[in-house]
Formats: C-alpha cells, structure tokens, sequence
C-alpha cells in the first residue's frame, strides 16, 4: 500500500533523543536560569523555615508592631507585631505544598483524560470529549467554591480544585497532540515491528508530547499559587491561624491604606513565583520544542557580550 | 452553515444538562448537610430529621434533580432555605452591579491591550516594545487582590480620588456615584486581563506582520504598518474573538474577588457570602447561572466567528470531507 509521500502539515519527526540535554539547555538559558534560581529560593526558604526563621513567625510582640524595614526586621512587622520576613518563609511551604500536589494531580488527571480519550472504545471517548468541554467552562475559583460549600475551606481544596481544571486544561492540549504523534510514521513502524500497546505509549507516544506536556505543567504551577492567594483571601483556603501568602494578603486588607508597605511583601511574594514558572514555561518551550532548537545555549545579546570581552 | 448552528445549540444544550448534573452531584453527595446547617449545632437529631422532611432532602436524588431542572426550566431558581427569599430576584439585583464592573472591566482591558500589543509587535525589536512585553509578563502573573489593594493603597489611600468601598444605596439611579464606585475594581481586573489579552493581540499581530498576504501588500509599495492596518488587522480581530470567549471565566473569576474587596454587592459577593452560610440550593443555582453565562457567551462567540471569517467555511469543508 503506497501513501503519497508525508504532508506538509506534518510535524518534524522527533528522531534525536534529546531527553538528556534538554535539562542542562534549560540551566544555559537565561531566562530558565534565573526562573529556576527564583523557584529554588522559595523551596530553600520553605525548608530552612522548619529549623529556622529570623524570628517565631508566630510570637506577638506589641512594642514591635508595624515597625518600617530595618536590620533587625528585614521587610518590618505586622499589626500585631510578628515579623513579616519569618512570616512569608512559613508561608513559602504552603505554596510550595500546593504548587507540588496541584501540579502532580492535575498531570495524572491530564494524561489520563487525554489517554483514555484518544485510545478508548467510542462509548468511553466521547463522553469524556464532553466532560473535557464542559468541564473547560468551571474556573478553579468555582470548583473550589463548589468544594468549599460542601467541605469547608482548606489547602486540600484549593489543591483539589487546581488539580481538577488544570487538569482538563492539559487533557484538552494534549488530546491532538498525542493524535497527531500516534499517527506519524515511527509509530506506525513501531507498531508493524511488533511493539505491544502500552510499549508503543510508554517508549513512543508520551516522550512526543512531553514537551507541552511539561509547559503546561509549569503554567499548572504558576495557576496554582494565583489560586491559592485568591482563594485564601477569599476565605476558602488556608486556615485563618496559618501563614500562607493569601492570608497574610487578606490580614493586611484593613490596614492598605495606612500601613501600605505591609501589603507590598506578600503581594511581591506571590508575583515573583508566578512570574518565576510562568518564565520557565517559555523557556521550557524554547529548550524542548524540537522544532525550535536552533538554541544553543548562548542568544544574540550574550554572544555580542562575549565579542566585546573578547576570545575566551 | 444550518446544520452547524444545530450542532452547536445541541453541544450547548448537552452541556448545559451535564453542568448541572455535575453540580447537582457535587453538591449533594459530599458530606455538608444544610438542614445541619439551619437546626445549628445545638439540634437534636429529631430536628434536623424533620428539617430535613420539611425541605425535601430526604427524597431520592435522582427526584430532587429533576424537580431543580424542572424549576430551571420554568426560570424558577429556587428559594434559598437560609433566608427564604427567591434565588433569580436576588440574582437579577446582583447582576446590575456585576455586568456593568465585567463589561467596564472588558473595555479597560482592551483599551490597554489593542494598542499596546500591536505597538509591542511593530517594535518587537526595540527597546519600547521589548518593556511593552515585559510588562505585560509581569502584570500577567500578578494577583487580583495584591492588584486591588495596591489600587486602594495609591487612588484611595494616597491619592484621595476614588472610593475604595461600597456601592451607592440608590444603585443607578445615582449614575455618577455607582460608576465612580465601579472605577477602581474595573481598573483593578482590566489591567491584568489587558496584560493576559495583550499577549495574545502582540503574537496575533506578530503572525499576521509575516503573514504572506500583508508582505505582498508591502511590496506593492505600502509602509508596513499600513499594510498591517488594511491587510493584517482583520485577521487579527477574527483570531481575538475567540481568545475573548477564553476571557469570560477570567473575569468571572476576577469579579468574585473584587466585590469581596471592594465590597461591592454583586453575583460573585453573593457567591462567597452563600458558600460560607453553606446554604447549598442556592450555591447550587448561582453556579449553574455562572456556568452557563460562560457556555451561551462561549457559544455565542462561536457563532459570530463563523459568521464574520469566510475562512471557517473552507474548515468546514475540510473536515467535512
């Protein structure tokens, strides 16, 4: 059976394993350099905050109350006088809790949805082309509010919530993209050398996608934390006693406009992170995307650095 | 063209149905009881099960679903069973502060995100259009509620301007209060939904300065950003109407958030005050009626999209055949 030579349309077929490399192109990027330099200092300082912060995050001291920046407070204090840099390392392990458990459920929900929904019986593929649909028409807000008004607020409902609607978003990504993999050439030929089902989805369907597949999973992570601060402040997330971002946000609320600075750190916090994985989404798409590999670790502007330093 | 418009209401209209199965399930099955709730902590059991009788939460589920779709059909929400006034006049009352904050929220946004993002892709290689993205990056990941506080810290704290709580009592009719009231939220999520809209208008516009039709243009003697404006924009705005259908939920999302702040009293303050009082028939409506706003709105942009691109009737044909 002759097939008319492969369409234009078609993808370049993924023949070097680049599996190896792409993480030490990620560390030469610039931007995927710094992002992931920004994200490790906020798991540091969620794990340095179980032995140690500058002060007991949670110790009231009512002479220290509101106190500006200082060597002894690096980022002040709070209403009732707990310091705010302590604060924010403890509240570092909830985001990074979330972050994590969030973005590992919506990954499982996601490829399974995307799997089943591509490789299943018809009876079993299409209803779940619908709840994809529909399910793509819940924000996480609502998801959450949903849970909440049945659980009661908690972390474990923002993780939930996140893992739920990100993970469809991921299935509904990556549905084409596994299509268009299962139906190139190597899997054909995979398929034709006697290569089981599951062995043709581990060893060749799965690597195709892992590159959307990954930049999707730092978005989850940059989602995740936006959510948790929402929902925190909104009150379903966090407990009132703890100290994650979105608490320390919405504590702050009362006092925005006499004490503003306080409000600026958790704010900061939050933004920096997200902004940390959203970067290391685009870098993660230009190191692992095989068609856009022209990247050979340095870009234009550090080229033109290294011409005026001169040879090396 | 008819038989696109059938499939797509009949795609609506199932995934009306199942949303609200969805909800339904979600609601009931899990462990929160609101005749629980309303007996409160000190009932005796023999209360609650009569409380329970009295509201008709003891009947099967599947009985108690359809009685809700069939009131839904009827445009009847529900009473709440906390306060025993009817869910849609609540609602409708609502609504008149929360459209108007969406739409003005909408139009800020896309007065930053339209010249803005053809700007950054017209430069993309200069110093202004490079800060023009790296702004938008940065506004993007920001947190609705940092982006309000800091809006009260600066317009109504520093500033002294604009008011930072509240709506006017008399709503509307007091026209010039209630919009000032709307100023600052609709400032607060258009500036981040513009910064999210932005990147799409500059990669969209981007895609359309290499596109083969707008170069020719050029070479036929057109400034390349003439030849953008004749040739390219158009297509723009067709790629931009369905990213708008994405943005709906984004600013649903942003509008519960900022009427908590704001304490603006709207769909979404509503929303957060029911979900926190646990009272679960009337979450369970406000949901549905949020759910499908954004499914008729996504449904609605569809449509016009087929209308207004001639180039979605070749698709059609593409993967009719």
């Amino acid at each position: 059976m002759s097939r008319p030579s492969a369409a234009p349309m078609e993808r370049a077929p993924f023949i070097a394993p680049r599996h190896r490399s792409w993480v030490i192109r990620l560390l030469r990027h610039p931007t995927g350099a710094v992002s992931l330099g920004v994200i490790a200092i906020v798991c540091l300082a969620a794990a340095v905050s179980f032995v140690w912060t500058p002060y007991n995050p949670s110790s009231a001291d009512a002479y220290a109350r509101w106190l500006a920046p200082s060597g002894a407070h690096l980022l002040g204090t709070d209403a009732v006088g707990r310091d705010t840099l302590s604060r924010l390392m403890l509240g570092a392990r909830v985001t990074v809790v979330v972050a994590t458990v969030a973005t590992a459920l919506a990954a499982v929900c996601g490829t399974v949805l995307a799997v089943v929904g591509t490789f299943s019986y018809r009876v079993v593929r299409e209803p779940i082309a619908v709840l994809i649909d529909v399910l793509i028409a819940f924000p996480t807000l609502l998801i959450a509010m949903m849970l909440a008004a049945s659980f009661g607020g908690s972390t474990a409902v923002v993780i939930v919530a996140v893992g739920i609607s990100n993970g469809v978003n991921i299935a509904r990504v990556l549905r084409p993209e596994i299509r268009q993999v299962a139906g190139s050439d190597f899997v054909r030929a995979a398929r034709a050398c006697g290569v089981s089902k599951p062995g043709i989805l581990w060893r060749h369907i799965l690597p195709g996608v892992t590159p959307v597949f990954i930049v999707q999973l730092s978005l989850t992570a940059a989602l995740s934390i936006l959510a948790e601060a929402g929902l925190s402040f909104l009150g379903f997330g966090a407990p009132s006693a703890s100290s994650s971002w979105g608490r320390m946000l919405a504590e702050t609320q009362k006092y925005v406009t006499a004490y503003p600075l306080a409000v600026v750190w958790p704010g900061l916090a939050v933004t920096i992170t997200v902004l940390a994985f959203h970067l290391l989404g685009d870098a993660l798409r230009e190191v692992t995307d095989p068609q856009l590999t022209r990247y050979d670790g340095t870009n234009r502007a550090m080229r033109q650095l290294r011409t005026l330093v001169g040879p090396r | 063209m008819t038989r696109f418009l059938v499939v797509r209401l009949l795609n609506l209209f199932i995934g009306l149905l199942v949303a609200s199965a969805m909800i339904f399930l979600t609601l009931r099955i899990l462990p929160g009881d609101v005749a629980q709730v309303i007996a409160g902590t000190q009932a005796t059991p023999e209360r609650v099960a009569a409380i329970r009788t009295s509201l008709g939460l003891d009947r099967p589920l599947l009985a108690q679903y359809g009685e809700w779709l069939a009131g839904l059909f009827r445009l009847d929400l529900g009473t709440s069973v906390v306060t025993g006034t009817p869910v849609a006049t609540e609602l409708t009352q609502k609504l008149q502060v929360t459209f108007p904050l969406a739409a003005l929220s909408l139009f800020i946004g896309g007065l930053i995100a339209f010249p803005l993002g053809i700007l950054a892709a017209l430069w993309h290689r200069r110093v202004v259009g490079r800060a023009i993205t790296v702004l938008s990056i940065t506004a993007a990941a920001v947190p609705v509620v940092w982006a309000g506080l800091m809006m009260i810290a600066i317009f109504s704290g520093w500033l002294d301007i604009l008011p930072s709580q509240g709506f006017p009592v008399a709503g509307w009719a007091d026209p010039g209060r209630a919009f000032r009231s709307l100023l600052l939220p609709a400032l607060t999520i258009g500036l981040i939904e513009g910064a999210v809209l932005l990147r799409f208008v500059r990669s969209a516009t981007l895609s359309a300065l290499g596109a083969d039709h707008v170069r020719t243009a050029a070479a036929r003697g057109l400034t390349r950003t003439r030849a953008l404006i004749t040739h390219g924009l158009p297509v723009v705005g067709l790629s931009l109407v369905s990213i708008l259908g994405l943005q709906i939920a984004a600013l649903v999302v942003g509008a519960v958030v900022v009427e908590q702040l704001f304490s603006l009293p709207g769909v979404g303050r509503m929303l957060v005050v029911d979900v926190g009082n646990r009272d679960l028939s009337k979450v369970q409506s406000e949901v549905l009626v949020i759910t499908a706003i954004i499914l008729i709105v996504g449904t609605v942009i569809d449509i016009t999209h087929r209308i207004i691109d001639p180039r979605q009737l070749d698709n059609e044909a593409v993967r009719d055949a």
